[in-house]
């Protein structure tokens, strides 16, 4: 047993020290991830998702209507952070502002707002969008019905009495009745839930999308020199010493595994310190990072059971890692898919390492994350376990 | 002496401050097989390359089959046939894509290139495999479809650039009789390689290099004759032996004649030559031979003689 | 001649790779389909509603969402549960919970509470807008019925739609919307256009990449060397190499611009400018695959920087991610790269109309770059053969 366990660990640290010379291996196993985690993030400063937008407010009114719709809904924007909200004086300028993309949208009150209000006549707000902010002069006219159906709301009161009780519009009449409208507490109520974080940061998705695209790369090299060394005749040699297939099996597979682990370890570690990506809790992470390395070495190990030379490895290794990492979201969130795609990802190991990791965005630690590591684990096993069958035959076939 | 298909002279190249070839002149004659022996880095590779245009040259000319060859000169180069070193084809392309592309650029084509091809093809033994991938090929194999490709414009003057290094004995003694063969049907062959048993075996004459200089030029016996070794030949023989060595020492260029337990040596000069007459006179002194064996002395010792150093590290 | 059978080889070979074939033709392709299928038109957020127990009134205000100016994607949810957790994911934007009975509460005189469940502050405040101005109108006329019916003047059923009706024709508060400047990527384009775009020009760089590398190979092979005995010039080895990887890069090119037109009804715009621009490219991929094969020895090393390097030009280029979503100064920055003049090019072509005249700049910019790049590597590769 201690000679096997021996055996193993002088063929995995031959290997590695050939591996920590490889430029190609440094490159693709920590170079590229980092880097290029690095520039996404770089180039989505406020995530996809973030809203943020801009208002001009032209107030050619200036009544008290206008007034309390500025002070009022407007103000509440910005206070809330969804939008800047400019106050400009001409409407031209405003429109400008609009078709260079400086502004979002401009809100227009027209001059005699408030006196077409208060004679109850037909009043009117105008939203001026930018082309390309259809979602910001969306908010922007949700805000002005909003404060329209206020105004209305009484209104609507007043008419829907007259009219169910046939009574003449008596201006006495309607002062009352409005005094009553008024008096009718508001029967629906819209109350706020902040949910729990589960989507993690842009810097925190790009940097864990490319550690799993990458560690299909890093984890194929121990497993792919299988078929180097029996092309070389060295895999021959090993065998002629006092060692069995297993052995020289387990070597390579642990050579995976390892650089598979410093490659996404390196990863993790790096964009936390550097570039401020959040992975959460420690010990998630690492049990992510270890479940999905088995998960890439097994699916190596299964590849190359199929390739004839270690050329053909890394091609087929590429194209596996290539299209697991498309469909499992590596490049886009899968968030954003349609369901089918989705359900579709969920064959992936990525779309698993990924969905652990934005579990622990809210700060949950492992107990977060277990349906990602079984899956993650029982995904390593299953390709490994069949791997293994097929790789037995590359190690014994001469 | 016709007309030489190669001729070069006085052929020198320098890489900076050292000087690779420094002045080489030889010629190499239809149907003779010329052998460029010496040790790696003597400059055998850069010689050839000036050859056959692929390095221009500081000083010297070559002409092929009457036309000077330069970097710039390509119709010339039609002449030659050039078999690198290096397993210069397409791994990912087959035996035949591949010659097909080089006879292409040989300016072959149509029927014609189809049929060298099939011959060539037939000539390398690979007409089997002919389709598969090259990257599938044994070494040998490999090497056989190199030297095919060189031949398949019917040059008039084959370079081979040491063709057998890291060949396995049998493909390699494939390899020698084919060039022989080659040497035989009148092509012009240049042979560069370390191995001086192929020299010996294939070359009708052979140029010593050194450190960009022949060192000595001439056939085999020429360049054995420049340190004066003679030859050694053992006959083992029955009947009386005595008599027949007293024969013999008495015969022209014969020096030494010592008759021993049932075989007498001999130390003469041109032993091959000699070889019928010594038969004739110890059959004539009584002597039944059984068996000759003739040792001439080696063109290794010769390349020690001249240069001061071995020919292989 | 010669220069054409060197250049024929050259693509030969690339078909010859099974490998590369996934990474030219078949990669590409995925992903025009996988980024189509995800971003393919759709700009609307996606709502996410627990209808209680889908009442008229949970109806109505679910209908009045679907109508709203937000143009919301609605998407009913069976429970408050699963609601919660797909907005946990980001599945759903937001998320609105309408309880159970709420029509009965709202009968009755009662206060009904709708929940508003959303994960980022200011997306929420922003969506809220438009589920309140929703809420807001349907509670304007539970509030006149309820005074007709407080006064005895019609029972609550029969004054709501009046309410309803009346909310219709008051003259009331208008808002009007207009639009101003020109929209960057028109509806019309299809929802495969972006993304074809964009790996057309991601994937026919990476390839020259690779091509490069087959040069290394026919370089160390030492056929480069056989091919210079033969009679053929330095200068025609030179044309048939660069010319081969021109071929490379064009087949890639048009399969991905036929293929993404024919099956995914890709608009490529005026043929002359999207096909110019193509070529321009195809020269920038030749001419860099040209100096990395001609200065480069390491072929495995080459192959692995060289995609590296594709892949960081290309995302830096916006071929990942379009170059209005960066900030700056990664916006202006980007333009060092020629991904970002062709892509710049062929969506003035696409998306706007643009013609030959409107693409100037870019031809340009890529033809300059495509030229200096190709001399540098003929230079090269004049040099490596004939060094010896």
């Amino acid at each position: 047993m201690a000679a096997t366990v021996h055996a193993v660990l002088t063929i995995a640290l031959r290997d590695l020290r050939q591996r920590v010379r490889d430029r190609s291996a440094i490159i693709l196993a920590v170079v590229a991830p980092f880097a290029l985690a690095y520039l996404f993030s770089v180039m989505l400063p406020g995530g996809s998702a973030a809203f943020h937008t801009s208002y001009a407010v032209v107030d050619l009114d200036g009544g008290p209507v206008a007034r309390s719709l500025v002070n009022g809904p407007l103000a509440a924007l910005k206070e809330a952070g969804v939008a800047d909200v400019t106050a400009m004086a001409d409407e031209a300028e405003a429109r400008a502002k609009v078709e260079d993309g400086a502004m979002a949208a401009a809100i227009v009150i027209p001059a005699g707002f408030s006196d077409a209000v208060g004679a109850g006549r037909a009043a009117e707000l105008k939203v001026i969008g930018g082309a390309d902010a259809t979602l910001a002069a969306g908010v922007a006219r949700s805000v002005l019905k909003g404060f329209a159906s206020g105004v209305e709301s009484v209104q609507v009161s007043i008419a829907t009495v007259l009219v169910s009780s046939g009574a003449a519009p008596d201006p006495a009449l309607i002062a009352r009745l409005s005094g009553e409208a008024l008096a009718v507490p508001d029967p629906i109520i819209l109350a706020d839930d902040r949910t729990a974080d589960r989507v993690a940061s842009n810097m925190t998705f790009y940097a864990a999308s490319m550690a799993v695209l990458f560690v299909f790369f890093a984890a194929q090299f121990g497993v792919t020199s299988l078929l180097a060394e029996r092309r070389a005749g060295t895999l021959a040699r090993m065998l002629a010493a006092p060692i069995s297939p297993q052995t020289v099996l387990a070597g390579k597979v642990l050579v995976s595994i390892v650089l598979g682990v410093v490659s996404m370890g390196i990863v993790a570690l790096g964009t936390s310190l550097l570039i401020g990506a959040r992975w959460g809790d420690p010990v998630a992470v690492a049990a992510l990072i270890v479940t999905t390395v088995l998960a890439a070495s097994g699916i190596a190990l299964l590849v190359v059971g199929f390739a004839k030379n270690e050329d053909q490895a890394g091609g087929l290794t590429a194209i596996v890692a290539m299209t697991l990492a498309v469909l499992g979201g590596s490049f886009f969130p899968m968030s954003q898919a349609p369901e089918g795609l989705a359900q579709l990802s969920l064959f992936t190991p990525h779309a698993w390492f990924l969905r652990g990791v934005n579990d622990l965005a809210s700060g949950a630690g492992v107990e977060a994350v277990v349906s990602s590591l079984a899956v993650l684990t029982a995904i390593g096993l299953g390709s490994g376990g069949l791997g293994l069958l097929r790789a037995r035959s590359v190690v014994l076939a001469r | 002496m016709p007309t030489p298909v190669l001729d070069c002279r006085d052929l020198r190249k320098r890489f900076g401050s050292r000087t690779a070839v420094d002045g080489v002149s030889f010629s190499v004659a239809a149907g003779e097989t010329y052998g460029l022996l010496g040790p790696n880095g003597a400059g055998k590779t850069t010689t050839i390359s000036m050859i056959c245009g692929l390095l221009g040259r500081d000083g010297g000319e070559v002409v092929v089959d009457g036309r000077p060859i330069d970097v710039g000169s390509t119709d010339a180069k039609a002449a030659i046939g050039y078999v690198p070193q290096d397993l210069a084809i397409y791994p990912d392309l087959s035996a035949r894509e591949n010659l097909r592309f080089f006879g292409r650029l040989q300016r072959l084509s149509g029927r014609v290139l189809e049929t060298r091809v099939g011959e060539v093809l037939e000539l390398i033994a690979l007409s089997e495999r002919a389709d598969d991938r090259t990257s599938e090929f044994s070494g040998g194999m490999k090497r056989r479809l190199n030297i095919g490709i060189g031949l398949l414009h019917r040059p008039r003057l084959l370079v081979l650039d040491e063709p057998t290094v890291g060949v396995d004995p049998q493909s390699r003694n494939a390899i020698l009789s084919s060039v022989a063969d080659l040497g035989s049907e009148g092509l012009a062959i240049l042979y560069t390689t370390h191995y001086m048993e192929e020299a010996e075996r294939l070359c009708d004459r052979i140029g010593i290099i050194d450190e960009g200089r022949i060192r000595a030029e001439g056939t085999r016996r020429e360049l054995v004759g420049l340190i004066g070794e003679k030859d050694r030949v053992t006959l083992v023989a029955g009947g009386s032996l005595g008599p027949a060595a007293r024969a013999l020492a008495s015969v022209e260029r014969v020096q030494e004649a010592t008759a021993t337990d049932g075989r007498i040596e001999l130390v003469v000069e041109e032993a091959r030559s000699l070889l019928p007459r010594i038969l004739q006179e110890a059959a004539a002194a009584g002597a039944v031979v059984r068996s000759v064996e003739v040792v001439e002395p080696d063109l290794e010792a010769v390349f020690l003689h001249l240069t001061g150093k071995a020919l292989r590290d | 001649m010669t220069a054409l059978t060197i250049a024929r080889v050259n693509l030969l070979r690339m078909l010859r790779d099974r490998t590369g074939l996934f990474f030219v033709f078949l990669l590409p392709v995925i992903l025009i389909v996988v980024l189509g299928t995800i971003y393919g038109g759709r700009v609307a957020p996606r709502l996410g509603i627990v209808a209680g127990d889908r009442g008229p009134l949970a109806m109505d205000l679910e209908a009045a969402l679907r109508s709203g100016d937000l143009r919301l994607e609605i998407l009913e949810v069976p429970t408050a549960t699963e609601l919660r957790d797909r907005v946990e994911r980001g599945v759903l934007e937001v998320g609105l919970v309408i309880p159970t009975g709420y029509d009965v509460t709202l009968r009755t005189g009662g206060t009904a509470t709708i929940t508003i469940l959303g994960q980022q502050a200011s997306l929420l405040s922003a969506l809220r807008e438009g589920v309140a101005a929703a809420v807001a109108e349907q509670s304007a006329r539970i509030r006149a019925a309820r005074l007709a019916a407080q006064r005895g003047d019609a029972t609550f059923d029969t004054a709501l739609i009046t309410a309803g009706d009346i909310q219709g024709t008051l003259p009331g508060v208008s808002v009007t919307v207009a639009t101003a400047g020109e929209r960057l990527f028109p509806e019309s384009a299809g929802a495969f256009t972006l993304g074809a775009q964009s790996q057309l020009i991601l994937f026919m760089f990476l390839t020259s990449m690779t091509a490069a590398t087959q040069l290394i190979l026919t370089r160390q092979l030492g056929v480069s060397r056989r091919m210079l005995s033969t009679p053929t010039s330095v200068a025609t080895i030179l044309a048939g190499e660069t010319l081969g990887r021109f071929a490379v890069a064009m087949v890639q090119g048009l399969f991905i611009v036929v293929l993404s037109a024919a099956v995914f009804g890709v608009d490529w715009g005026d043929t002359i400018a999207a096909g110019l621009l193509i070529v321009a490219f195809a020269l920038v991929g030749t001419g860099v695959a040209m100096v990395i094969g001609s200065f480069a020895n390491n072929a495995d090393q080459a192959g692995t920087v060289g995609v590296f390097a594709g892949m960081v030009l290309g995302a830096l280029g916006g071929a990942m991610v379009p170059i209005e979503v960066f900030g700056e100064p990664l916006r202006t920055i980007a333009y060092i790269t020629p991904h970002a003049w062709a892509i710049a090019g062929l969506r003035e072509v696409a998306m706007r109309g643009g013609g030959v005249a409107q693409v100037l700049p870019q031809l340009g910019v890529l033809t300059a770059l495509g030229v200096v790049l190709l001399a540098l590597g003929a230079w090269g590769l004049r040099r490596a053969l004939t060094r010896g």
